[in-house]
């Protein structure tokens, strides 16, 4: 008679695969505290680098705003520019890796696997972050006006 | 350890770097992508004739819902990083070729059928395809490329000890 060992890869992707759907369901429902994190890393990160064209960032459950120096519409005197350019961004977007390391990390069964858990998170902070930021970038530049962006310092041929 | 690592991001910062110029966009990622949904509307006529694909967009003609296939979506990303994690690895380039080959086949596999789910899950209901679409069929792509990484991981001779001088 042999011993059967259940350290397959076989096995090890049907735990995942098992592991994946609750993983999915929790991080959906509590995304908005795991944005939190998220949230003061991108103010620290904008107050570092782009202190000159970003005034606040905003969290609101999952989803994080980030609120721009910079003025909607080409203001003149018939049509003073009052608003300001603000980006609407969705941190579970960037963050569909924390299920996947949920499932990968508990269908691997080793020990202290929250501690692990808890590990990924903290390290994979940094980049659902650079992501949130990117796109934030990414709208500054090329998703609205020339005159919006030329606020910014990007013209036409950077555009 | 740490020389796979580096060599897996330095790949994938030139492929990534490479996938955004004009002229890869030009010659490999539009007709990739336009392929995809074509292979896509060709499996999907023989059960449903009522599908049009024209370029990368996949179209029910019964109900006009369409789909396009854009960047993320056309598996080229996760095609990167399987090559990537293959390439960086330390094996003979006669098992790294073969393992690509059967490994892009295997993601542009699941990438098919994540094009077809997505195109009845979005005739069906709007928020499902949303959720489907922008996180359950990312994870499930990415983690079809480790299966595989894994996968030809396995297959490749362990290496023994060095063999002592006589």
């Amino acid at each position: 008679m042999r011993a059967t060992s259940d350290t397959s890869l076989g096995g090890f992707v049907l735990r995942v695969a098992a592991w994946l759907v609750p993983a999915f369901v929790v991080w959906y429902l509590i995304a908005p505290i795991l944005a939190w994190p998220i949230a003061l890393l991108t103010d620290a990160v904008t107050r570092l680098g782009f202190a000159d064209i970003v005034r606040s960032v905003e969290q609101d459950g999952y989803r994080i705003t980030i609120v721009s120096t910079l003025k909607a519409t080409i203001a003149t005197v018939e049509n003073p520019a009052r608003g300001m350019v603000s980006v609407d961004l969705n941190t579970r977007l960037y963050s569909f890796g924390f299920p996947m390391l949920a499932a990968l990390t508990l269908a691997a069964r080793q020990r202290r696997a929250w501690r692990t858990l808890a590990l990924g998170y903290v390290i994979l902070l940094p980049f659902v972050t650079w992501g949130i930021v990117a796109e934030f970038l990414k709208h500054v530049v090329f998703d609205t006006t020339a005159s919006v962006a030329a606020q910014a310092g990007f013209g036409a041929v950077q555009r | 350890m740490a020389r796979f690592f580096i060599g897996f991001l330095i790949v994938q910062a030139v492929l990534f770097g490479a996938e955004l110029t004009p002229w890869v966009q030009q010659w490999f990622v539009i007709p990739w992508t336009n392929t995809l949904a074509a292979i896509s509307a060709d499996i999907v006529k023989l059960f449903d004739s009522q599908v049009i694909a024209d370029g990368k967009v996949l179209q029910s003609a019964r109900n006009g819902f369409a789909v396009s296939i854009e960047a993320g979506c056309n598996g080229v990303e996760a095609t990167i990083v399987l090559v990537a994690a293959m390439l960086a690895f330390p094996a003979t380039w006669q098992r790294k070729l073969g393992g690509l080959a059967i490994g892009v086949v295997a993601v542009q596999g699941l990438n098919v059928v994540r094009v077809i789910s997505l195109f009845y899950l979005g005739q069906w209901r709007q928020d499902a395809f949303e959720f489907a679409h922008q996180y359950v069929w990312q994870a499930l792509i990415m983690l079809d490329v480790l299966v595989i990484w894994l996968l030809w991981v396995r297959t490749l001779p362990r290496a023994g000890p060095e063999p002592v001088p006589a």
